[in-house]
């Protein structure tokens, strides 16, 4: 396939060093693949999560962070669209970070 | 139907296109987005291969995340390669994957099989590791003392007197006395070839044994002379210098106090002399210079003050005793008593030297050390 999005992996191994060598060994697996369609991908990663339209989420949890990707299959074209770091609950810490930013006062609302 | 796209030449280019792909990338079939997708992922690709290609992924990482992302193992992969311990030994860069092993891996967990066929660092093994890190130290203080030797010798190499002068010299004839009107010093110079071989060979064989074979420095006097040191733990060292050294020791550095800042000169001074001198100038300054105890100095008087006689006519018994000289010469006098049977073993061990140099045969080293080891009157 041709993998673009290149960027998007390098920013985030940069400020996550322990994750640079999974995450080329990811290109590496994602550039060599000949997957014709979904169903191709997803027999072969099963730690793999399909999301809207032709959008996957690849889950690193060893590595702490998750990969979004976007295949177009007749192309042959898959695009790195994110990296994002997992919080210890699972939901992205980007995500939370994001919900947190949304809260008056840029503090997370009190579980009370 | 063409596609108009604007090239990529800046980050914000490249910022733009990595948006407008993501939107495109559902694009139905045969329609005029997905052409234009087609571009411009070509042209984002091309972009980043400009900013520099990733290196290439190694085999092992490749092979692990593969395994994970299916849900398999060391144990499925120790099916596939029928042992346990040798998948353990891969996975771990104990053990190198094998052509075998890479098609096995590559048709089992459907691994293009290029990317485990890239070179990859395995695990140095423990013995490996020390030995490879002896080797890097010993190599690393090998070069250091190298560099530091060499910054020696070039300090030491400088403001030396000239040895290109001594082309033109010649040991003075001299005899001189002291205030009581006794001889303190005596020389009479006597050219190279006035001088029989048989005593040019006793010198050689006690002194120098490769004369005619190095460059001012013998490697072999110096190892010969290392292993004599240790044998004897330090007592009455033994030099390992050259015939060339000693005349820059003799004529170029006369009155030094021994040290090793002394012997460094030597060398340097001798390899000088070396370049500027022929081996029978050298060896001719030599004869002539030395001390031979006494008041002689000088082959010419030694031969005179111990027997009685001129050089040309010295036996090789007496030729061999004036050999053994120069090493200690008033160990060696024959005035006093004390040293008569310490002088014949030296001598008799010079003369055991020529024959095993080849420079006599050993009947003759016999029949000489036969002779008694008498001074002349």
């Amino acid at each position: 396939m041709l993998v673009i999005g290149l960027s998007r992996l390098e920013s985030y191994w940069t400020q996550h060093p322990q994750a640079e060598v999974t995450l080329r060994a990811l290109h590496a697996l994602l550039a060599a693949a000949e997957w014709v369609q979904a169903d191709d991908l997803l027999r072969q990663w099963s730690g793999i999560a399909r999301h809207e339209g032709e959008s996957f989420r690849i889950a690193l949890d060893p590595e702490g962070c998750e990969v979004w990707l976007q295949v177009n299959f007749p192309l042959g074209i898959a695009q790195i669209q994110a990296v994002h770091t997992k919080s210890l609950q699972g939901a992205p810490a980007d995500e939370r970070e994001r919900e947190t930013h949304s809260n008056p006062g840029g503090l997370r609302a009190s579980p009370a | 139907m063409s596609v108009s796209v604007k090239p990529i030449r800046t980050q914000a280019d490249y910022e733009q296109a990595l948006r407008e792909v993501a939107t495109l990338m559902s694009a139905a079939q045969g329609s005029q987005d997905e052409e234009r997708l087609e571009v411009l992922a070509a042209l984002v690709a091309a972009y980043e291969a400009r900013q520099g290609r990733p290196a290439p992924a190694d085999p092992i990482d490749v092979l692990q995340l593969a395994l994970r992302a299916q849900g398999k193992g060391q144990k499925d992969m120790a099916e596939v390669l029928g042992s346990r311990s040798r998948a353990s030994e891969v996975l771990s860069r104990k053990r190198r994957l094998s052509a075998d092993m890479i098609e096995k891996l590559s048709t089992a967990f459907s691994i293009p099989a290029h990317l485990l066929a890239a070179p990859y660092e395995a695990a140095a093994g423990r013995l490996r590791r020390i030995l490879v890190g002896g080797a890097t130290t010993a190599a690393l203080l090998v070069a250091m003392g190298g560099a530091g030797l060499g910054i020696l010798f070039w300090s030491y190499g400088q403001d030396l007197p000239e040895a290109a002068s001594l082309a033109g010299y010649q040991p003075p004839s001299v005899a001189r006395t002291d205030a009581s009107g006794h001889l303190v010093e005596r020389r009479s110079f006597v050219p190279l070839s006035d001088i029989p071989s048989h005593v040019v060979k006793a010198f050689l064989a006690a002194e120098d044994q490769d004369f005619y074979d190095h460059s001012g420095v013998s490697a072999r006097a110096v190892l010969r002379a290392a292993a004599q040191n240790l044998m004897a733990l330090g007592d009455n060292p033994a030099g390992g210098s050259t015939i060339s050294q000693q005349v820059a020791k003799n004529v170029l550095l006369p009155g030094q106090p021994r040290s090793v800042e002394r012997k460094i000169k030597e060398i340097i001074l001798a390899r000088r002399i070396e370049r500027n001198l022929t081996k029978d100038q050298i060896l001719e300054i030599y004869l002539n210079q030395i001390y031979f105890g006494g008041s002689a100095y000088g082959i010419a008087a030694a031969a005179e003050a111990y027997f009685s006689k001129p050089v040309a006519s010295l036996t090789l018994a007496e030729a061999a005793y004036l050999a053994a000289l120069p090493k200690a010469p008033n160990n060696y006098r024959l005035d006093l008593a004390a040293n008569r049977e310490r002088a014949k073993d030296r001598r008799d061990w010079v003369l055991a030297r020529m024959a095993d140099d080849g420079l006599i045969t050993t009947s003759a080293a016999y029949l000489a050390a036969g002779e008694p080891l008498v001074q002349a009157n």
